[in-house]
């Protein structure tokens, strides 16, 4: 076992090696010239400043040159360059905001996953009655509707119509400062987000939890456990579900890192200030190395929860080797 | 030989074969509800895309004014005119009845009937409105209620009425009077002959008169014969800039106040009729003809820009917002055109639900349901696209690369496997913004993330293909491998990439509208449902269709498509359990 995870972990840093090289090289070829704010910013400066400012960010350099000094800062000093938009460490900046992002995919997996899995079971349970064809219309829904919309449609009907929940933001100005009122008072700005980045991974699983236990129910050996005169629930919850759910967990912890990539959008909508949001604003503004740092942060997320999702598998299913 | 008529086995095979693979996938299909419900508004939503050039918004404006609002032959209530301040815009009719609207927030403010003609566009200065009414009067109403203030009773008719920095000027009869605001007579002069039109500054007023004479005159009553246009004499006149723009004959001159010369800017419509109103905005000139013939005169190029008829004939107008010029037609049309095109844009923005906006407009006055069309047309065509290249792309790859194996296959397999495990939204977002937003760049872009997925289905297909008894026996026979692939491996595998294709078109779309979403996608003014989502955002509180409607379309789109693929999946490969 351990070794199987300590040959996926060295088969991954090739991988990640070669996402960074890419993703670099991508940066760099984008258009316009990254210090073109900054001139922008003070016409006066002359050519003499526009060179030393190229050295100090190391822009005079050649590509590999650059490459191999970010790889070093990385690796060495923890240095993730700075943020020339504000003007602080990037490790600073995505400190500032991975807590939140961290919140709204953490809340929303949480969300979707108690909600999706036991109706996805009640759901097979009792298939064709008139609540499994609403939630199978339910998860059709979820799983068409673009989040975009979904966010502005709840902004309107929450927000601006029943003025239930703020427009955006992520926490209250005049909050006292007591453990229960902020969380109060987070999970209130929380609410929102955290359905419309959840909605689709909710009717997915849903989908699929519904699925999977269908066909474990008519394996053979539940109708021998109904022979042998074992109770419903412990059929369901002991020898069905446990089958059914193996393929749901891998689906399950894939969904963390695509959950990122959402939110992006869920941010934008709510503007909520976090990693999506923060890649979004890098990117158009052209602060590479923050960019850099969220595909790269990304990138990393999505090799873990790969491997998380194979140990998890291997430690529910007694079935799977690892040599 | 009873035995022999009695055996039918193979005479029933011949004579009734089994249907065809396809035309069980297809009965198999049309079964599937939800799928064909999914189908029939997909092609909806083609046609609509497909034909979207034919329902541009002026083709839906003139078509719903036609079907609904189409006015009785005679029409006896007709606007006379119309005047605006920032704040009020007030529109008056024939038989005395005014209409005020707040144009602020852009609702009706006061009604007031006067119950006798109105005679005179009315004029809004100094916080009061002026009309001249059939008695000969001269009256002052009061702008938030619409109530009479004060009214003069002059000994002729009245003719105009204009606004000046002292008061209000108003000619009646072969007078030139000027009041202040509070009805109290300044100056008069006499200036005999008709009038034709009235410009200039108040300390130096120039009219045209019947005979084609250019008039100065000064209020003690000095008059000076500028200039007589002898042959053509002006039909119409706009002054600007030290200049008489007017119009004679059939074609555009130009005066020159300082220089006394006149020039002959350009030639205007074959056959044109009396002219009845001019404007100039900007650099462009407006000119309205009897008979509904409007045009438009650059005057930095020297050349008319457009020409175009519409129904009935223009009594009233006022500039409006970025060149664009609201006029009143005697059919009770109240059309807005734009200077630089001639087209009739929308009478307003923001407004909801209406005969001519069947999905209301947005906040430049632009039809919504013709720009959530035009978008149709880029958000399928684009799907479409993406969808038939992963397929090509990812079919060749996946087949080759699944067929031959070694080391190739395995590299591009953990890239593929591995490409698909990152969220392609932060990927997508890096690629379109470094290759520059547009529609071709997105394709490109989302072609870049859509082969993968397919070249993974299309390899584990392939996999087993290759180790089945056809390939096997092709091969023996002295196939090559590339005939192979062609012709026995790709074919067996356009069931599964058929369904991996529908998902790749609804992942298109939805990748094109978050994209736009986040403006790294296609470009406003290009209308596209993520860009008009993202735009609506900040009018949630005033135009909350704005947001609803181009988001349905896409989930319409997406779940429409979703329903296919389901059907599709049923109906190509029975065996597949439906999830």
């Amino acid at each position: 076992m351990w070794v199987y995870v300590i040959r996926r972990i060295l088969q991954v840093i090739p991988v990640l090696f070669l996402i960074s090289l890419a993703t670099f090289a991508l940066l760099n070829a984008m258009p316009g010239d990254p210090l073109a704010e900054l001139m922008m910013a003070d016409p006066d400066m002359s050519e003499e400043d526009l060179a030393n400012l190229r050295r100090i960010y190391g822009l005079d350099q050649p590509f590999q040159m650059r490459y191999l000094r970010w790889m070093e800062g990385v690796i060495f000093e923890r240095d993730l360059g700075s943020s020339q938009q504000y003007k602080v460490p990037v490790t600073t900046l995505i400190a500032r905001n991975v807590e939140n992002t961290f919140y709204l995919v953490f809340s929303s997996f949480i969300l979707s996953l108690f909600v999706a899995i036991p109706i996805g079971i009640y759901s097979a349970l009792r298939q064709y009655s008139l609540a499994d064809y609403f939630w199978t219309g339910f998860s059709f829904f979820g799983f068409s509707v673009p989040n975009h919309w979904l966010g502005l449609l709840l902004l309107f009907l929450f927000s601006v119509q029943l003025e239930w929940t703020p427009v955006g933001g992520f926490q209250s100005i005049r909050v006292p400062p007591d453990f229960f009122s902020q969380l109060l008072d987070r999970l209130h700005h929380l609410i929102l987000p955290m359905i419309t980045l959840g909605m689709s991974s909710l009717a997915g699983w849903m989908r699929y939890m519904r699925s999977t236990m269908l066909e474990v129910i008519r394996e053979d050996y539940i109708r021998t456990a109904r022979a042998k005169g074992i109770a419903e629930r412990k059929i369901i919850y002991k020898h069905a579900l446990r089958n059914a759910i193996l393929p749901v967990i891998t689906l399950v912890m894939m969904a963390i890192p695509m959950m990122l990539g959402g939110a992006v959008i869920t941010e934008a909508v709510f503007v909520y200030p976090g990693m999506g949001r923060l890649f979004w604003h890098s990117l158009i503004n052209q602060d590479n190395f923050v960019s850099m740092a969220i595909i790269m942060i990304i990138a990393v997320l999505v090799v873990l929860f790969n491997l998380l999702a194979d140990i998890l598998y291997a430690w529910i299913d007694p079935r799977i080797r690892y040599d | 030989m009873t035995n022999n008529n009695n055996w039918q086995g193979p005479k029933k095979l011949i004579e009734k074969p089994s249907p065809s693979f396809s035309r069980m996938a297809f009965s198999r299909f049309f079964r599937h509800k939800l799928g064909v419900f999914g189908l029939a508004i997909f092609l909806l939503f083609s046609l609509a895309a497909i034909l979207s050039n034919q329902i541009t918004p002026h083709s839906i404006a003139q078509q719903n004014l036609r079907n609904r609002f189409s006015p009785p032959t005679i029409r006896r209530v007709i606007p006379t005119g119309i005047s605006a301040s920032s704040s009020i815009s007030v529109l008056t009719m024939n038989n005395g009845e005014i209409y005020s609207e707040d144009l602020v927030f852009g609702i009706p403010s006061w009604y007031q009937n006067l119950e006798e003609q109105i005679t005179t566009p009315p004029i809004i200065a100094h916080e009061y409105l002026f009309i001249g009414t059939e008695e000969n009067n001269l009256k002052a109403l009061n702008l938030i209620n619409g109530t009479t203030e004060w009214k003069i009773d002059l000994e002729s008719p009245l003719e105009k009425i204009w606004k000046t920095s002292e008061g209000i000027l108003i000619r009646s009869g072969e007078k030139f009077a000027l009041f202040n605001q509070d009805g109290e007579k300044i100056s008069e002069v006499v200036v005999a002959g008709t009038l034709k039109r009235f410009f200039g500054e108040m300390n130096a007023p120039l009219i045209i008169n019947g005979a084609g004479e250019l008039i100065s005159f000064s209020w003690d009553g000095e008059k000076e014969v500028l200039s007589k246009f002898k042959n053509p004499s002006p039909e119409i006149a706009f002054s600007k800039d030290k200049k008489v723009y007017y119009f004679a004959n059939g074609y555009l001159y130009s005066y020159n106040l300082i220089s006394s010369e006149s020039k002959k800017l350009g030639l205007t419509p074959r056959n044109p009729s009396e002219p009845v109103y001019m404007n100039i905005v900007g650099e462009t000139v407006f000119l309205a003809f009897k008979g509904g013939l409007t045009m438009g005169f650059d005057l930095e190029k020297k050349e008319k820009v457009w020409e175009r008829t519409h129904e009935g004939e223009i009594i009233a107008s006022r500039s409006g917002e970025e060149s664009r010029i609201h006029t009143y037609w005697n059919n009770g049309r109240h059309r807005i055109i734009n200077l630089e095109t001639g087209g009739i844009t929308s009478s307003r923005t923001f407004t909801g639900f209406s005969d001519i906006h069947l999905l209301g407009t947005d906040e430049l006055g632009r039809d919504v349901f013709s720009r959530i069309v035009a978008a149709a047309r880029i958000s399928l065509s684009l799907g479409v696209i993406v969808a038939l290249i992963s397929v090509s792309v990812g079919t060749i790859v996946g087949a080759t690369s699944g067929y031959f194996g070694g080391i190739v296959d395995s590299i591009i397999m953990r890239f593929v496997d591995f490409m698909l495990s990152i969220p392609s939204l932060p990927i997508l977002m890096l690629l379109t913004y470094i290759l520059g937003p547009s529609f071709e760049t997105m394709i490109i872009a989302l072609s870049i993330i859509g082969w993968m997925s397919i070249a993974r289905v299309v390899r584990s297909q392939t996999l087993s293909l290759k180790e089945q008894d056809f390939s096997k026996a092709a091969k023996a026979l002295g196939a090559t491998n590339r005939r192979i692939i062609i012709r026995h491996i790709i074919p067996n595998t356009l069931a599964p990439v058929l369904v991996a294709m529908t998902l790749q078109v609804a992942g298109a779309i939805l990748s094109e509208s978050q994209l736009s979403f986040l403006g790294l996608g296609i470009q406003p003014p290009t209308p596209s449902w993520g860009n008009m989502l993202m735009n609506s955002r900040q009018y949630l509180t005033t135009a909350p269709w704005l947001a609803i409607w181009p988001g349905l379309c896409i989930f319409l789109t997406l779940i429409s498509i979703n329903f296919v693929g389901d059907a599709v999946r049923d109906a190509l490969d029975p065996k597949l359990k439906r999830s």
